[in-house]
This record gives structure tokens, C-alpha cells and sequence, in this order.
């Protein structure tokens, strides 16, 4: 069986040579789908990555703190952390933590002379959120609540905001909430910076405060909502030793809820997820089309190949054989493009990881996605033995229908006469 | 016991219109080691006959027994492995796979019976050397003229030291000269290895040289003639 192996082996490696322009088509086609498949995986989870980065980098950080019932939206305002700054000392003592931002969160109306809208003010240590975050580093015009003076009220928006109201720094703005208590306050802010949020949307729905000046309003001196927490970088990049790292700061506040960023914005993990299964749903499309092509081509060569085939089955070759020779020059036929698509697939993708695609053009449309302009596909290595076992699959049931047509075939017929 | 015997072999096709016979109560037994021929106009049923007795095609009634085995006993998979053991095939179209070197091809069925190279290669260049084309082992078929392939589909047929070989119409598509050869070496292949060859043929230099020729008509065997 070995040896008629090897025989097999070497008849279908020589017959796929037979026809060098049509197998060459098949083999260009196959690399060419596997390139394209892989870039579009690489780029696509590029923009993921750099969509969720950008998140944690504007607002979202690596882990939160805070007390049970806490929302987000900022519209359970009795969930606070009573003694913020002792939480926030306890954390910045761990080694494996690199930066705290205590915060407030409060539902406003904002109100400037041309409207109004609603957000979520924050307040915030312009220090703190200096350290873990971008935002306050990204401001086109103004300063990040630089002014402490006691009688000025500065808040920081963002410019898709601005652009709205049609506000600029240094012009008074409203801004409307409830206290702990219930009791409503309207107070005079004054627009201090703008800033520039990865996404229009951010920018449109949070404005920042300074937090002990929103802890006075509220009521709520040396209280937070949240404590915003970052990690060291190699814990943040695996999801196993992020979700660790949140675990082991659990057990150090057990009186409160410790959760990473896949938890507190669950869409963003959601995304990543469901990415992955889209792309690799795509791609087994995008393969099966290829096998299409495959099986017409086998079934090309087995029907100019009736007489030979004939003689094979004539003087002995068992049916068996004549299935798997057809098998095996389908795989061939297949393997031969997938290493150079891998090949080209992964220079490609470490190329334009290490330079970046720009898309200064779409710069706009990009940003109400929260997206930004310049993508840095990712080398999805991990996809890599997926794809090889979706082409190996896929040409193997390629192969099904020309090799059953190879060993329907009646010897005498076939060859039409003894 | 007779190499080969054919027991009231008949074979019926079945048309719309009405039934064809192609072979008619055939009997005849063939030994070891003869040189024979069926002769007959196109249609007489030659290779009907010649696929029934290589268990390529089932008979509508009677037997072929091989060596004391019936043929008909046999399921498709066993008569492909009888075919593979004891029968050698020579085509009228020469038949030989394209991909292959004439060394390859000679020693196809030797190494599909799993036969080790060294063994198979021996025997291949033995065979070639027969038939005279030790010189082109490693040409391709379409690198050899249409008489040098028929030559290593002789070898090929012979490889693996069949009972028989079954040659249909094989000098049909040489000129004369590669005719001749091709017939003289078979012939002396038939001496060396004492193999039966058994062809159909209409072609006069193959009854010329046939010890034993079988004429038939609509499927009859009308006479037998043997030559000394």
C-alpha cells in the first residue's frame, strides 16, 4: 500500500504539471485568495485593536473599581466610593498598577446660546487623567482644567460638541444636574479647553470637570463613582492576565467590585469576538468560491482524462486508488498556492504593521466610527493553521465530486474498446 | 487443466429495438504458452470476446475459467486484483500513462503489486532490453515513435509474468516495419517466458505469424485453424 502510495504521489504530482497554464491559474487564484484573506483578517483586526486601544486610551483604561450598582451612564449617583483617595492610594500600591483616576459621573443638560444637549459630566484630577488617558493631551485649543482660581468653573468638551453649540473657548455654557439629594443645580461653567476625541460620538457625550469642584456641587467632598485603573502593558495585551491582574485587585477590595474593560464595555469584547467568527466565516466563503473553481478544473482533467483513466481501472488499478489519485492531485493542486499565499499574506502584514496604512482622507468618516486614520494590521499568526485546515478541508470535498466521477467510470467505455 | 476455457460463453446486449448477440455459445480452451489469434471483419464480436476473457465485462451466460477459476464468481474488486495478477493488457491505442517514463510505465503493475524497486527496476530494464528500448527509459510516451510505445506497452503487459496477454488489434495503428518488429518480439517473449498471447486482430501479418487462429462471425467461432 506504501509503495502504491508513492506511485499514486508521484502520478498526481505529474499530472497536475499536465496543464500548466490551467494549474497555474488554480495555484495564483488559491495564493492570491489566501493573501487577500489574510490581509483582510490583519487589517480588520487592526482596526479592532486600534478601535479598542483608542478606547481605553481616550476613557475606557484597563480596569474600574467601584461599588455594586454602579452604572456607567452615571444615573445611580448614590454609588459612590466614600473615601476615594485612600482606594486610590491602596491601588497605586500594587506593583503591577500604573496609573488611578478617580471619578464622578453625573447626567447634565448642557445649555450654551445655541442649544442644548445632553452628556455625562465627569469630574476628574486633571493630573490623573493626564496619566492614564490621551484626552487630556489631545486639545486643539484651551488648556485641560489648568485654572484652579477658586471662582472659575472650566470645563473641558469635546470639539464635535463645540462644533455643535458652536462653542469656543472662554464662552459660558449651563450645565444642568442633580445631587446626591435630588436637589437640582444650574451652574456657570466657562469653556476652558476642547478637546479630541478618537470618536465623534465620545466627543459629543462627555464633557470634563474638575472633581472636587463637582464633589462640592454634589455633596459628595472626597467621593467617587469610579476609580479608573491601568496595568502594567504585557498584562493588558493577553485577556487571561488582564482578568488575572482584576482578580488578585478583588481580593484586595472585597468590599467592592473590581472589573476589567472586556466587563464594564462588554460591546467592545463582543466586537473582537464576533469579528473573529465573521472573518473566519468570510474567508471559508471566500475559500469555497476557489473550490468551485478547483472542482470545475478537476472535473475538466478527469473528463479529458476518460481513456487513461479507463486503462488504469483496465489493468488493475482498484477503484480505491483511482479515488484517492484524484484526492490527492485536488490537494496538490491546492497546496502548491497556500504557501505562497501564507507567505505573502504574512510579509504583507508585517510590512504594513511596522509602516501603517493611511487613510488621512477618510479621516472624518473614520472618527465617527471611532476609528483611527492611520490602521496598523495586525500579524494574525493565530489564523494562520485555521486557514491551512479551511483550504485542506475545502479541497478535499472539492475532490469528492471529480474522484466519484473518476471511479464511475466504466473501463470498456472509457476507452471505448479493449 | 486448460489455461483458459470458455464454456458456451455468450453475451447479449440489450438494445431498444431488439437484442444484439455479440458472442454466440462460444467454447474453446487455450494453453500455456500458444500464440493465438481471433480473426474476424469488424462487428464479429473479437473484442467482446477479449474483454470477457480479461474479466473487463460479465457474460449473459456460460463461464470463463482461468486457471480453474470462473470469472464470473468473482466480485468487481476480486477481478480487478485477478486482472492485476494474471492478466497482461496490450491496447490498440497504446495506452500508456503520459506522466510516466517507459521504465515507469514497464513497471507499473509490478509496483502497484507492491514489488520493491530494485526488484522492479530489473525486471523493467530486462524487459526494455527486450524490446529494444533499454536506450529510452527515461523518455516520456510522447517523446517515443507510435511503434516504441507499443513496444513498452508489450514489456508492460509481460512485467509483472502474467498467465496470459491480451493484445487487441495491437499492430492497427503501426506501419508495417514497426508491425513486424513489434510482432517478432512478441513472439520471441512467447518462446522466453512461455506466456499465452492472445490477440484479436484482422491485421494478416498477426495470422501469419498466430499458431492458432479462431474466425468468427456474429459472435460464432465458424472454424479454428493451428499452424505448427
Amino acid at each position: 500500500m506504501t509503495l502504491g502510495l508513492v506511485l499514486l504521489l508521484r502520478m498526481a504530482w505529474r499530472n497536475i504539471w499536465r496543464n500548466r497554464v490551467r494549474s497555474s491559474v488554480v495555484f495564483v487564484s488559491m495564493g492570491l485568495g489566501v493573501w487577500a484573506g489574510l490581509f483582510l483578517m490583519g487589517w480588520a483586526s487592526g482596526i479592532n485593536d486600534a478601535r479598542v486601544q483608542d478606547a481605553i486610551d481616550d476613557y475606557l483604561a484597563h480596569g474600574h473599581v467601584h461599588v455594586a450598582g454602579y452604572t456607567a451612564d452615571g444615573t445611580n449617583l448614590r454609588a459612590l466610593l466614600p473615601n476615594a483617595s485612600a482606594a486610590v492610594a491602596q491601588l497605586e500600591a500594587r506593583p503591577d498598577v500604573r496609573g488611578v483616576a478617580p471619578r464622578l459621573q453625573v447626567p447634565a443638560m448642557v445649555q450654551a446660546a445655541l442649544g442644548s444637549s445632553g452628556l455625562l459630566l465627569q469630574g476628574v484630577d486633571p493630573q490623573r487623567e493626564a496619566q492614564l488617558f490621551t484626552i487630556p493631551h489631545r486639545l486643539p485649543d484651551g488648556a485641560f482644567l489648568a485654572d484652579t482660581a477658586r471662582e472659575f468653573n472650566g470645563v473641558v468638551v469635546g470639539q464635535a460638541l463645540a462644533k455643535r453649540l458652536d462653542l469656543r473657548v472662554g464662552d459660558p455654557v449651563v450645565f444642568t444636574y442633580q445631587d446626591t439629594a435630588a436637589a437640582v443645580h444650574s451652574t456657570l461653567y466657562t469653556v476652558e479647553g476642547l478637546y479630541d476625541g478618537t470618536s465623534n460620538l465620545t466627543e459629543e457625550a462627555v464633557a470634563y470637570v474638575r472633581l472636587d469642584r463637582l464633589a462640592t456641587e454634589l455633596g459628595v467632598p472626597q467621593a467617587a463613582h469610579d476609580l479608573a485603573f491601568r496595568v502594567d502593558p504585557s498584562d493588558a495585551r493577553q485577556k487571561q492576565s488582564l482578568e488575572a491582574v482584576c482578580a488578585e485587585i478583588q481580593e484586595d477590595f472585597p468590599a467592592f467590585q473590581v472589573k476589567s474593560w472586556r466587563k464594564t464595555a462588554p460591546e467592545m469584547g463582543y466586537v473582537d469576538e464576533i469579528m473573529a467568527q465573521a472573518l473566519l466565516l468570510f474567508m471559508g466563503i471566500m475559500l469555497l468560491a476557489m473550490a468551485f473553481g478547483i472542482l470545475n478544473t478537476m472535473l475538466m482533467a478527469i473528463l479529458e482524462r476518460q481513456r487513461e483513466l479507463g486503462m488504469l481501472m483496465a489493468v488493475g488499478l482498484t477503484r480505491q486508488r483511482v479515488f484517492a489519485l484524484v484526492v490527492l492531485e485536488t490537494v496538490l493542486l491546492t497546496g502548491i498556492g497556500l504557501p505562497f499565499g501564507l507567505l505573502l499574506g504574512h510579509a504583507t502584514l508585517v510590512f504594513t504593521n511596522r509602516t501603517g496604512i493611511s487613510l488621512e482622507a477618510f479621516a472624518d468618516g473614520l472618527a465617527e466610527f471611532g476609528i483611527s486614520p492611520v490602521i496598523y494590521p495586525q500579524v494574525v499568526t493565530h489564523w494562520y493553521l485555521p486557514v491551512v485546515a479551511l483550504v485542506f478541508i475545502l479541497s478535499l470535498l472539492a475532490s469528492l465530486m471529480p474522484a466519484r466521477k473518476a471511479v464511475s467510470l466504466n473501463p470498456i467505455e472509457s476507452m471505448r474498446a479493449l | 487443466m486448460s489455461l483458459i476455457t470458455l464454456s458456451n460463453l455468450t453475451k447479449v446486449y440489450t438494445e431498444t429495438a431488439s437484442d444484439v448477440v455479440a458472442v454466440d455459445s462460444v467454447q474453446l480452451t487455450l494453453e500455456a504458452g500458444e500464440f493465438a489469434a481471433l480473426v474476424g471483419p469488424s462487428g464479429c464480436g473479437k473484442t467482446t470476446l477479449l474483454n470477457l476473457i480479461g474479466g473487463l465485462d460479465r457474460p449473459s451466460a456460460g463461464s470463463v475459467c482461468v486457471n480453474g477459476t470462473d470469472l464470473s464468481t468473482l466480485s468487481d474488486a476480486d477481478l480487478v486484483r485477478f486482472r492485476l495478477e494474471h492478466i497482461g493488457f496490450v491496447f490498440q491505442a497504446y495506452n500508456l500513462i503520459p506522466v510516466l517514463t517507459a521504465l515507469e510505465n514497464t513497471v507499473f503493475i509490478l509496483e502497484l503489486q507492491g514489488v520493491a524497486a530494485a526488484e522492479r527496476n530489473r525486471r523493467g530494464m530486462e524487459l526494455l532490453d527486450a524490446v529494444g528500448l533499454a536506450d529510452k527509459a527515461h523518455h516520456r510516451p510522447a517523446q517515443l515513435s507510435g511503434g516504441q510505445q507499443q513496444r513498452v506497452a508489450v514489456a508492460r503487459a509481460l512485467a509483472s509474468k502474467p498467465a496470459f496477454v491480451l493484445a487487441d488489434e495491437p499492430t492497427a495503428n503501426l506501419d508495417s516495419k514497426s508491425a513486424s518488429t513489434l510482432l517478432d518480439i512478441m513472439l520471441e517473449l512467447n518462446r522466453a517466458e512461455g506466456t499465452l498471447f492472445l490477440f484479436s486482430t484482422h491485421d494478416p501479418r498477426v495470422v501469419d505469424r498466430a499458431r492458432r487462429t479462431f474466425h468468427l462471425e456474429d459472435g460464432r467461432v465458424l472454424r479454428e485453424e493451428q499452424t505448427s
